[in-house]
């Protein structure tokens, strides 16, 4: 048998590596874990160590893929380097980009969710509504619940497409990915 | 004497007693925000416990509150009931206006940020899909625009003798026939200045029509544009 040939760790970063290759969204860790105790009974730091390790092992590899922590959970996405080839084939991929004024409403909302419309508008000065309906059909933001005022107005947060679209791995993380960016300016 | 016997202290920016500290942060020769309070109480804390004059201590206590009460003071907001409405009204404009820069160079990282994740491509992303005929390979779409607005725009709105009503499908014809003839002509020979308004749009639409049909599309050539067939 094969399969007896393998370690246990072996076996389990196999699993994970199908896994993640089978899926084109985030997995997170406990949904990794739920499906991998099923044969191999393992606490998260275990298996954090196990994703780590395989990481590690694509690094040295050489591979043109990587797994990544991104919006609570884990993804295989290719590496940067290999984005100039990657592209040909993709060219229409992600549609058109945000506009200014939208990037302007989500980094408001990126930052002080829960928020109103009306509160979002006080920063910006101008109406928002424009922008607000078109990042909800994008689904970069949702409406999180009302805030207990006088008419109740929704409060919008971020949602994990937020997080996918721009590569992080939970909001705690928007400041300091925004401080890198700052820095290769 | 008094020097003498009160604790040193050595920061950053300050070394010496708290009570200079003090002093100089009351006089603002020092900014209290520059100044680790942190890093102070672990200080005061350690020389604290060899002190045996209680006095001594006391006054680095002192010193030390009355540090910690003025950042803090100054970390809150201020009180606005002392100013004036106008000078109230002033503050909350200019606030606004900051947080607002503020959030707009945030929307700038953002979409930096978001240019960078465009080089990183998750598992099933969109398969690579067969284009739709556009005819407008080798010029913009923008630039396309701009070329027919500003003909549009130039074209005199009427003409003084009663133009026919132009139609579409005649127009068709008239361009398929002449590509069958010519295969490739410059595009501002069809699209020429002395047509009227009217007229253009009318020619722009059939060459759009042709266009979708992938039966004529838009060549460049050394910055000239033609108009040509679709195996050209």
């Amino acid at each position: 048998m094969k399969q007896s040939q393998i370690t246990r760790e072996g076996h389990i970063k196999q699993i994970l590596e199908a896994l993640l290759f089978s899926s084109s969204e985030a997995l997170s860790l406990a949904k990794l874990r739920e499906i991998i105790q099923h044969h191999y009974p393992l606490s998260s730091r275990q298996l954090q160590q196990l994703i780590e390790e395989l990481q590690a092992e694509y690094r040295i590899q050489g591979r043109s893929f990587q797994i990544e922590e991104i919006a609570h959970g884990f993804l295989l996405r290719t590496t940067e380097e290999m984005a100039p080839f990657v592209e040909l084939l993709h060219q229409d991929r992600r549609g058109e980009k945000l506009s200014k004024a939208g990037m302007e409403v989500l980094a408001i909302i990126g930052f002080r969710s829960p928020i109103t419309k009306s509160e979002i508008e006080a920063i910006r000065g101008v109406d928002c509504s424009g922008s607000l309906s078109s990042l909800l059909e994008r689904g970069l933001i949702e409406s999180i619940g009302r805030k207990e005022v006088v008419g109740r107005p929704l409060l919008y947060g971020v949602t994990k497409k937020f997080l996918s679209h721009f590569g992080l791995k939970d909001i705690t993380q928007l400041n300091t990915a925004l401080m890198q960016s700052a820095g290769e300016l | 004497m008094f020097a003498e016997k009160s604790l040193l202290f050595s920061l950053a920016h300050f070394e010496g007693p708290l009570h200079l500290l003090l002093h100089l942060v009351q006089k603002e020769e020092i900014d209290l925000y520059e100044i680790a309070l942190c890093e102070l109480a672990a200080q005061l804390y350690t020389k604290l416990e060899g002190v045996e004059n209680i006095d001594q201590s006391a006054d680095a206590m002192e010193g030390m509150a009355s540090l910690l009460l003025l950042k803090s003071q100054r970390l809150l907001p201020q009180q606005t009931s002392e100013l004036t409405e106008e000078e109230s009204v002033r503050k909350e404009i200019l606030q606004q206006l900051m947080e607002y820069c503020q959030f707009r160079e945030t929307a700038k990282l953002l979409t930096l940020r978001e240019a960078r994740q465009m080089a990183f491509f998750p598992r099933g992303a969109q398969p690579y899909e067969e284009k739709i005929a556009t005819g407008l390979d080798e010029i913009s779409f923008t630039e396309f625009q701009k070329i027919i607005q500003n003909l549009i725009l130039q074209a005199p709105p009427h003409k003084i003798i009663q133009e026919e009503a132009w139609q579409v499908a005649p127009k068709i014809e008239w361009l398929k026939k002449m590509i069958s003839l010519k295969r490739a002509v410059p595009f501002f020979e069809v699209f020429a200045q002395e047509l009227g308004r009217l007229e253009l749009i009318v020619l722009f639409l059939a060459l759009l029509e042709l266009m979708k049909s992938d039966e004529l599309k838009i060549i460049r050539e050394n910055m000239d544009l033609y108009i040509c067939g679709k195996n050209v």
